[in-house]
C-alpha cells in the first residue's frame, strides 16, 4: 500500500466535512473498506498475471462469463461476492486467509474492519 | 489504514534487516583493521604524551621541536634530550600540547569502544537506503476564485490570492451554471434544467452538493491515495480515467481522472489529474490534483464549456505551478520541509 501525504487544505477540508470524531472515524473505516477490497483485487489481478492467464481463460477455469472476471478484476461490481473471489482465488491455485479477530479492548485506536495482507 | 502498511511492509523490514547483516558481515574486516589503526594510534599518542611529560620534566625542551616532533609523531627520548641541551620548555605550552592529546586520545577511545556491528532497526535500515519504500503520493488541491481573469495565464495564476490553499478549498470545482434553460448534448428532444442553482455555488462545499457526495467523494479520493493511483483500478464504479473524446467537438480530457458519485439522480464528478512529475517541479512527492467538478442530471451530458473548463484547469496548472509552487509550496506544504520551494 502507498503511504499518501496530504496537504494542509485537504487536511482543512476532511476537518470541515467530519467535524466529530465519529464522523471522523466512519469515514475512515469507509475508506480502509474501499482500500482492502481494492488491493485484493488487485493482488488477485496481479497473481493472474503473473501466471500468465488471460481474464478469458480464468473465466473459463471458473465457470463464469468472462463479464463476470472483468468486472470483478476491473473492479466495477459493486459488491464483490466472497464466493466469487474464492472461486477465483481458486482457480489462480492460491488461497485467501480470513481470520477474525476482536478489537483490542482499552485502546483508543481501533483496526480497520478489514486488511489485506500482501500475497 | 496504517496496519495495512505495516503489515505489508513486513517482508520489507524483514529483507531489510537481513541486507543489513549481509552488508555487516561483508563490511567486518574493514571495520577490523580500523580498529586496529585506531588501537596503534593511541598507543603512538600515550608514547607521545609520556615523552612530553620527561621532558617537561626535565625543564630543558624546546617548545618548537616538542611541538613538531609530537605533530609528527616522531618524538624520541633523544631528540628531548638533545632539545633539553638546546633549549628551554615553556611549561605552558607543553601543557597546552597534553591537553590536546589527551582530548584526541579520548577521542580515539571513544571510537574504539564503539561498537562495531549495529542492528539497524527498520525504520533506520529505510532511511539508510536499504529499503525502497513504495511511492508516496501527495493529494494537492489548486483553487482559484475566478472572479476577474488577468490577461496571462501566469499573472491569471499568481495575481491577489489566486493560489492559496487555506480555506480555498471551498472554491474548488466552482460552477456557475447557465442562467437559461438549455439543450443537453445528447438528448436533443429535452430541455432539462442542469443541476447546481446556486450561481456560485462551490463544489464540494456547496450547498448544492449533499454532504453525503461529499463524503463519497473524499472517500475514494483518499482510497485512491492510499492505493497509489496507478495501482487503483481506472475502470471502477468510483474512479474512471477518461479518454479520448469519438468527436474532434468534444473537449479531450483523457489524462483526467473522475471520481464519481450519484446521488439523487444527479452525477457528480470530481476532476483530478496525476501528476507523477511533481517532484521534478519541487514537490516531495507525485501529487494528486483536484481540479473541478461537474454535476449533472442522470443520462445526460453536461456543456462541453464545463468540460473546457475543466481542461483549462489542468492546463493552468501543468502550465504555471512551478511558478506557483515556488511561490506558495510552504503554505500547501507546510510539514514537509524546505525541499518543498
Amino acid at each position: 500500500m502507498h503511504k499518501s501525504k496530504e496537504s494542509a487544505a485537504f487536511a482543512e477540508l476532511l476537518a470541515e466535512s467530519f467535524p466529530t470524531a465519529e464522523d471522523r472515524a466512519a469515514h475512515e473505516r469507509e475508506v480502509a473498506k474501499l482500500v482492502a477490497f481494492a488491493e485484493l483485487l488487485i493482488v488477485l489481478d496481479e497473481v493472474r498475471a503473473g501466471s500468465k492467464l488471460s481474464k478469458a481463460e480464468l473465466a473459463r477455469r471458473v465457470g463464469v462469463k468472462p463479464s463476470v472476471i472483468s468486472r470483478l478484476l476491473d473492479g466495477k461490481g459493486r459488491n464483490v461476492q466472497l464466493d466469487t473471489v474464492a472461486d477465483v482465488a481458486d482457480a489462480l491455485d492460491v488461497y485467501i486467509e480470513l481470520r477474525v479477530r476482536p478489537q483490542p479492548k482499552g485502546k483508543r485506536t481501533r483496526h480497520a474492519p478489514i486488511k489485506v495482507l500482501a500475497a | 489504514m496504517l496496519s495495512l502498511g505495516i503489515y505489508r511492509d513486513g517482508p520489507l523490514n524483514h529483507d531489510a534487516l537481513a541486507a543489513v547483516h549481509e552488508e555487516a558481515l561483508r563490511e567486518r574486516p574493514a571495520l577490523d583493521e580500523r580498529r586496529q589503526a585506531i588501537g596503534a594510534e593511541i598507543i603512538r599518542i600515550e608514547r607521545s604524551t609520556e615523552r612530553c611529560f620527561d621532558a617537561s620534566e626535565q625543564g630543558q625542551l624546546s617548545p618548537e621541536r616538542c611541538f613538531d616532533a609530537s605533530e609528527q609523531g616522531q618524538l624520541s627520548p633523544e631528540r628531548c634530550f638533545d632539545a633539553s641541551e638546546q633549549g628551554q620548555l615553556s611549561p605552558e605550552r607543553c601543557a597546552q600540547r597534553i591537553a590536546s592529546l589527551n582530548a584526541r586520545l579520548e577521542d580515539l577511545r571513544a571510537q574504539q569502544a564503539e561498537p562495531t556491528y549495529r542492528v539497524i532497526a527498520p525504520d533506520h535500515a529505510t532511511e539508510a537506503g536499504v529499503v525502497q519504500r513504495p511511492k508516496k503520493w501527495a493529494i494537492l488541491g489548486i483553487a482559484r476564485t475566478g472572479r476577474t481573469r488577468p490577461s496571462s495565464r501566469a499573472g491569471r495564476w499568481m495575481s491577489g490570492r489566486r493560489v492559496f490553499p487555506v480555506a480555498s478549498w471551498a472554491m474548488i470545482g466552482r460552477w456557475q451554471r447557465p442562467s437559461a434553460r438549455r439543450r443537453i448534448a445528447g438528448s436533443p428532444s429535452s430541455t432539462r434544467r442542469l443541476a447546481g442553482s446556486a450561481r456560485h455555488g462551490d463544489f464540494l462545499t456547496g450547498e448544492k452538493t449533499p454532504s453525503d457526495v461529499r463524503i463519497e467523494l473524499l472517500t475514494t479520493v483518499r482510497a485512491v491515495l492510499q492505493v497509489g493511483p496507478p495501482r487503483f483500478p481506472t475502470s471502477a464504479r468510483r474512479w474512471r480515467l477518461m479518454h479520448k473524446p469519438a468527436s474532434k467537438k468534444e473537449v479531450d480530457l483523457s489524462g483526467i481522472c473522475e471520481a464519481r458519485d450519484k446521488h439523487s439522480n444527479k452525477l457528480y464528478r470530481l476532476f483530478c489529474v496525476i501528476d507523477r512529475d511533481a517532484p521534478a517541479h519541487g514537490l516531495a512527492l507525485p501529487s494528486l490534483v483536484l481540479l473541478g467538478g461537474v454535476v449533472k442530471p442522470a443520462r445526460t451530458e453536461a456543456p462541453q464549456s464545463e468540460y473546457g473548463r475543466i481542461d483549462r484547469y489542468r492546463k493552468d496548472y501543468q502550465a504555471t505551478h512551478r511558478v506557483a509552487l515556488g511561490r506558495g509550496a510552504a503554505e500547501w506544504w507546510p510539514d514537509v520541509g524546505p525541499d518543498m520551494s
